[in-house]
């Protein structure tokens, strides 16, 4: 009897923390997204809506605090009744992504537009209940995307082809060196003299030699081998995956040779990226050359070449089209607000009087062919940091990036590949070793990968 | 100097009596403790140091001495984060748990040590258990349950929990096992105290060296906890410290200098509180309290 | 009487109530939740998780990697636990007993690398001991001690050595300051009579500190075994997340947590998390059969 009693108190408390604690919760505001305050109901293409026409109030995802809050305050200025609150998580550990699947999963706190990385794109557009089917009605994607770099869409489309994220910038990539020690110790500062040069992996290490030895071996050509791994990866001709299969591309192999050789000779500088001393080596007058795409003269070099930021110290050449980064934003499927939703990400990557803007405030490359061919002809729109109208560096390389060969699995792939291969160039396994290991390590990531 | 040798002079009458060596294994003891000291304060040091330097010197080499920069590494952190609206966050949210996690957690090892209830072994192996999963793990489950109580971007879904803390448990009900004499209830109970009584009076005070070291370690890593917050707040004016310094450095952006600072300021709290509450644990309160 | 103590001892479950709520929320659901899924094959989508029978369990047990990871986390964690446990002991006998000037700088000062986050102090030692412009190879090649720069995170011996010194400096001032508090806990009397006995130092402290500390030790090495073979930070940090070289520091929690959040494998996930879990107790059950059999005989 007296257990009874005991069980019956000991419930009745449990109740009353219980209602107590969904009280407290509910008890303070729960900042929903505001009530779609549009007519849903009234047919798209009927009326012209006119950017004050739009009203209320949107959560924007963003794992970026320099890109994000800027985004949405350009939205803003031109729909002056709509407000967008922006939401920074940094992805270190994953916990941007961590937090994005564990919002999809619970079925609530998605906001109503989110962002994405080239990084996780590929997996996050396929991830069932995250981004809304924007090909589908009412948002029809497809036709709006024609003056689109082709590439940045392909990236937005899932696996059955269905459009679910945009994109406001294109990244194609190249290689910045420092002008002054390039002229110095190559003789040149001129990017197509330059782009000859490393033009094959021959004539890379033909001109790391050359350059060691001019500068009596205190110079490096490459600040380390994972900058070389992004060109070679994105100069690949088959994806990583293909037909579930595992696929090393011959290019591949000729990376890890041409990085051993160049570690082996002392040629490169054998400093990871986004390391501290990554950063540092911008500045100084040992590390002649860095992969950069469109983003990183800002990202990589300006921010970090200090009071040079702008003092033209590099330059671009473009040997190898190959392409790197990007951020793609789409429409929540949990939004409330999903037509404002849509307005935002259609205004983001397809309104071309803010894609000017963007480019001209932020020096990004915009994703958008008929800005390209303006700002490539306007002899006003130098970069100050490398000297060179970016868009006449990089446009004639966007055609040439095929967007086929981004894979969901290409981040897991450069984790494995650029980790076991420090092992290797320190010389501690073999290169069948480093295969082997390699093949191991994936096939332990992706366990339905057939890996032969 | 001269303080430690007058100490040695006190050791050395002391033992002097018991046929010691006693000068040479204090030097040799202070020498051993200095050297700690130097190894355990140097890290810490140079990430001070460190918020002084522009990123760029705090890339390129280990800096011992401070630099020019620390009020503009300070305004591009402040640019980039609203840190001190992250402190209050941390010191609303470390406060609370703290508080609840050694009431409830003392209340909890009192029940365990000396209430001999049906499955109180069992119960205690439970909460043992509940520390032994991996907390990575489990953050699939709690942010489910967070969601279900409607706690998702509130700071209550990170204070609540606090109130089962398997840490305080076990440390205070192995402290009680060893510290309360079982007479000293009983003798209260023959005085007429109720049994909440005696805890909150008698029990309480007695233990107070065991709460305060639980205290501190609970603060300290309720104010670094860096994964449940950033997973379960949205709202930027909510975030911690931890989040708003993995923040300042920007994704492609990497400002050292603003980390550094915000580092740096992130330890004062917890050192402050760390220097009071280290009094208690060695007012030899203790000492006292079991002798009556 | 015996009524009466039945009746009081009843009460435990008054004090107790409230914590077992909270934990069956927050700690023991999750927990449940996460050995449910550890029997499906699930991505973490909204797309229900797949029952998969044992099968998890049955690659488990014939994991390579997670064999590595169990013995990594070992020879990790006795590195680190050893001098800590000796060090945290030592100390706190020595600040605590000994009329030593300026005791509570030092018990400051040691307890200083504990309060700066995991992550913050594994971005110093890699900084430090990075290749080939570390800190410690630019010292070492200043003195003229080596003339290439050595790549300690590629070298295995080295790169557990790091892990295991840099977990033990964060953490020795914590087990000080346990045992410190442990120590102020022995009566008075016990040292004062067993010194009008005449005993030595080091009789004092085998016969009196050291058995009554055993709660206190008991109650290190479990929350230590606990902590040590959930490590995750530290390598997390020190080896770019996959346990470098070879996943010769991959530790368990670390491959969990890759194969939960870096590769979506939810289910395998849980089913590592399981394994741990089952590991960790018991160990955690043998500290305890081991220390408490050892206080039987006092």
């Amino acid at each position: 009897m007296k257990r009874m009693h005991l069980m019956r108190t000991i419930t009745l408390l449990l109740c009353a923390i219980l209602i107590m604690l969904s009280f407290t919760a509910c008890s303070k505001p729960v900042e929903s997204p505001a009530p779609a305050e549009t007519p849903q109901e009234e047919p798209q293409e009927a009326t012209e809506k006119t950017p004050e026409d739009f009203t209320g109030t949107l959560t924007f995802w963003h794992f970026n605090n320099d890109e994000g809050p800027k985004l949405a305050e350009a939205f803003m200025a031109k729909y002056p009744n709509v407000v967008v609150e922006t939401q920074i998580t940094a992805d270190t550990d994953l916990a941007y992504q961590n937090k994005i699947t564990s919002a999809i999963r619970a079925g609530s706190g998605m906001p109503d537009v989110f962002a994405a990385e080239n990084a996780f794109v590929k997996r996050f557009v396929n991830l069932p209940g995250g981004y809304a089917n924007i090909s589908a009605a009412p948002y029809h994607a497809e036709t709006l995307v024609g003056r689109n770099i082709p590439y940045t869409v392909d990236i937005g489309k899932d696996n059955s082809g269905n459009i679910k994220a945009l994109s406001w910038q294109a990244c194609p990539g190249g290689v910045g060196y420092k002008r002054d020690l390039a002229l110095e110790y190559l003789g040149t500062d001129n990017p197509d003299e330059i782009a000859a040069m490393l033009s094959t992996p021959e004539k890379i290490l033909e001109t790391a030699r050359n350059l060691k030895q001019a500068s009596n071996g205190k110079v490096k050509l490459f600040v380390g081998t994972e900058d070389l791994y992004k060109i070679y990866v994105g100069s690949r001709t088959q994806p990583w995956v293909k037909d579930n299969k595992l696929m090393i591309d011959p290019k591949m192999m000729e990376f890890v040779d041409i990085a051993k050789t160049l570690r082996e000779e002392g040629l490169e500088g054998g400093i990871r990226q986004w390391t501290p001393a990554w950063s540092a080596a911008v500045a100084d007058d040992e590390h002649v050359a860095y992969a950069i795409p469109t983003w990183a003269i800002q990202w990589v070099v300006a921010v970090n070449a200090g009071d040079e930021a702008e003092a033209g110290r590099w330059g671009i050449a473009t040997p190898i089209p190959y392409y790197e980064g990007g951020t793609w934003a789409g429409v929540s499927e949990q939004s409330q607000n999903k037509e404002l939703a849509w307005e935002f990400v259609k205004f983001l990557a397809t309104d071309a009087d803010h894609l000017r803007d963007w480019a001209k405030a932020t020096g990004d490359f915009v994703n958008h062919l008929d800005i390209v061919d303006e700002l490539m002809n306007d002899s006003d729109f130098v970069n100050k940091t490398v000297d060179q109208n970016t868009y006449q560096v990089y446009g004639p390389m966007v055609d040439k990036i095929d967007g086929g060969l981004i894979t969901q699995y290409d981040d897991q792939m450069r984790v494995a590949f650029l980790n076991i291969m420090q092992t290797y160039l320190a010389g501690n396994i073999n290169k069948e070793e480093f295969l082997q290991e390699f093949k191991d390590q994936i096939q332990a990531d992706i366990t339905d990968l057939i890996i032969e | 100097m001269d303080s430690s040798l007058a100490t040695d002079k006190k050791l050395l009458k002391i033992k002097k009596t018991k046929k010691d060596k006693p000068i040479l294994s204090n030097i040799v003891l202070y020498i051993f403790l200095i050297v700690l000291a130097i190894l355990s304060f140097l890290p810490f040091y140079i990430m001070m140091i460190n918020a002084t330097r522009t990123s760029n010197e705090i890339a390129t080499q280990l800096n011992f001495l401070p630099g020019k920069a620390l009020m503009s590494n300070y305004r591009r952190m402040m640019s980039a984060v609203n840190m001190w609206q992250g402190f209050k966050n941390s010191l609303i949210i470390s406060t609370s748990s703290t508080i609840l996690a050694a009431y409830f957690g003392t209340l909890t090892a009192y029940g365990f040590s000396k209430y001999k209830f049906k499955g109180n072994k069992i119960l205690f192996w439970v909460v043992l258990g509940s520390m032994m999963f991996p907390a990575q793990l489990g953050l699939i489950g709690f942010f489910k349950v967070a969601s279900v109580f409607n706690l998702i971007d509130s700071r209550w879904a990170l204070i609540i929990p606090a109130i089962a803390n398997a840490n305080i448990v076990f440390f205070v009900k192995l402290y009680i096992d060893a510290a309360v004499p079982n007479e000293v209830i009983e003798s209260a109970r023959i005085d007429g105290c109720s049994e909440f009584m005696i805890f909150n009076k008698i029990v309480i005070p007695m233990i107070i060296p065991s709460i305060a070291t639980m205290s501190i370690f609970t603060f300290i890593t309720s104010w670094n906890n860096y994964l449940i917050p950033l997973v379960v707040l949205y709202d930027d004016s909510k975030y911690t410290v931890p989040i708003l310094t993995a923040m300042a450095k920007g994704v492609y952006r990497t400002d050292f200098g603003a980390v550094y600072v915000a580092i740096a300021l992130s330890m004062v709290p917890i050192m402050i509180v760390f220097a009071f509450c280290s009094k208690y644990i060695i007012g030899g309160l203790t000492a006292g309290a079991v002798k009556q | 009487m015996i009524s009466k103590k039945i009746r009081k001892d009843h009460n435990g479950y008054i004090f107790i109530t409230p914590f077992f709520i909270i934990l069956s929320i927050f700690v023991i659901y999750p927990i449940l939740y996460s050995i449910a899924i550890s029997f499906t094959k699930w991505d973490g989508s909204i797309i229900p998780p797949e029952f998969n029978g044992i099968n998890n369990y049955k690659k488990l047990v014939n994991d390579a990697f997670f064999r590595r990871s169990i013995r990594n986390t070992w020879i990790m964690w006795l590195g680190c636990i050893i001098p800590q446990m000796i060090f945290g002991l030592g100390l706190a006998v020595f600040l605590s007993e000994r009329k030593l000037k300026g005791k509570s700088f030092f018990r400051w000062v040691y307890y200083l690398p504990n309060l700066v986050t995991m992550a913050s102090v594994g971005a110093l030692v890699f900084f430090l001991m990075n290749w080939p412009a570390g800190s410690v190879n630019r010292m070492l090649m200043t003195f003229g001690i080596i003339d290439e720069p050595y790549n300690f995170l590629e070298n295995v011996f080295a790169a557990r050595a790091t892990i295991s010194i840099t977990l033990w400096w964060m953490w020795f001032g914590y087990s000080m300051i346990i045992f410190m508090a442990g120590i102020k806990a022995i009566p008075e009397e016990y040292f004062e009579a067993a010194r009008v006995d005449g005993a030595s130092k080091w009789q004092v402290f085998w016969n009196i500190t050291l058995p009554c500390l055993k709660p206190i030790i008991l109650y290190q090495v479990v929350t230590s075994v606990i902590g040590g073979l959930t490590m995750f930070d530290v390598p997390y940090v020190l080896t770019q997340a996959r346990g470098n070289p070879q996943a010769t520091t991959l530790t368990m929690v670390m491959y969990l947590y890759n194969t939960t959040f870096a590769n979506y494998n939810f289910g395998y996930g849980a089913t590592i998390g399981v394994g741990l879990f089952v590991i960790v107790m018991i160990f955690v059950a043998i500290a305890f059969r081991l220390i408490n059999k050892n206080s039987a005989h006092d």
